[in-house]
């Protein structure tokens, strides 16, 4: 989630449409919101307005400090991480 | 046509509003308003897909679920008496009987017309007389029966969660409602239409409550019911 906010702000259908396609991330587009509710309370994005081009302005979510370090703590971890349980998965965890 | 202007939209929105509804009111706020506007641009881009678009968004029972996962909902907390899935059978039949005291009562306190014929040099001469307002008064006097049962659901329906605001209100005025359209609508057939007009407003008036009520009962106790699964899974 923090990590399609990475490249600076979306607002939420966008946001929707990255994750949601396939059902595997998002069980539906819908349960988006509630995720970025909770994300803002803990302080990892914030929002903002802006204008769009047709309609009313939409509500615009960006990553704040905390959320771009909590990303980036991941983003260090997940290699060693996905490696470890490709590991187990291909070997059945014997060295 | 806007998107919170649809009718599949609204219902969508009135039934996660009112799933919502035991959270927190700003966590509630947040997630309608993401949803919110998630349809209006969707449908904005896509107007002849609404079906669809609110197919990805997924049941509102599933982002509700998601809600409470996020916030703690009330799955966490123990259940509250005003809360079980008891609740919403016990208004319903407040509501029901209150109705039925109503119709009983109506009838017994029901407006008299008089009719007097004279003949007069032979000719008859029918007047036809109606205490302007009795309907009303016949109404309220019915009313006063009904109260009790009245107060009854209205105490339970408040303490309870399972229920939006705007479904609140409408328990609440269900009863009185139907009084004054049992009350008002003879009364206003009679200043229009005369003798005519009194059959017609007190025949709509009680097919109208006969109806509706039930029918609206009905669709606020599946409501209900169905904010008690939601909490209890």
């Amino acid at each position: 989630m923090l990590a399609t906010l990475a490249d600076g702000s979306r607002y939420g259908l966008d946001l929707a449409r990255s994750l949601g396609g396939d059902g595997l991330l998002l069980a539906s587009e819908g349960t988006l919101y509630p995720l970025l509710a909770r994300l803002r309370k803990a302080g990892m994005v914030s929002t903002i307005w802006q204008e769009s081009a047709e309609g009313p302005p939409r509500r615009y979510y960006e990553l704040t400090s905390s959320g771009r370090e909590a990303l980036d703590t991941f983003v260090g971890v997940w290699p060693r991480f996905r490696n470890a349980v490709d590991d187990i998965v291909e070997t059945g965890g014997t060295p | 046509m806007n998107a919170t202007e649809h009718p599949e939209v609204i219902r969508y929105l009135d039934a996660l509003t009112s799933l919502l509804t035991p959270l927190d009111p700003a966590d509630r706020a947040e997630v309608l308003a993401g949803v919110r506007e998630h349809l209006e641009a969707a449908v904005a881009e896509r107007p002849t897909e609404v079906a669809q678009v609110l197919a990805e968004l997924g049941p509102p029972e599933s982002v509700a679920r998601a809600a409470y996962a996020e916030h703690g909902g009330p799955a966490a907390e123990p259940t509250r008496a005003a809360d079980r899935a008891a609740v919403p059978v016990v208004v319903a039949l407040l509501q029901l009987l209150g109705l039925l005291i109503l119709l009983l009562s109506y009838v017994a306190f029901a407006p008299v017309v008089t009719t007097t014929s004279e003949e007069v040099n032979g000719v008859v001469s029918t007047e036809v007389f109606y205490p302007a307002g009795a309907a009303i008064l016949g109404a309220l006097a019915a009313g006063v029966f009904a109260l009790p049962l009245w107060l009854a659901a209205a105490v339970l329906v408040g303490l309870s969660g399972l229920w939006s605001r705007r479904e609140k209100l409408l328990w609440m005025v269900l009863l009185p409602g139907s009084a004054a359209l049992l009350g008002g609508l003879p009364d206003l057939g009679w200043q229009l239409l005369g003798e005519t007009g009194l059959t017609i407003g007190a025949l709509t008036g009680t097919v109208l409550v006969v109806v509706a009520v039930p029918l609206l009962v009905w669709r606020l106790t599946a409501r209900g019911r169905e904010q008690c699964r939601i909490h209890h899974t």
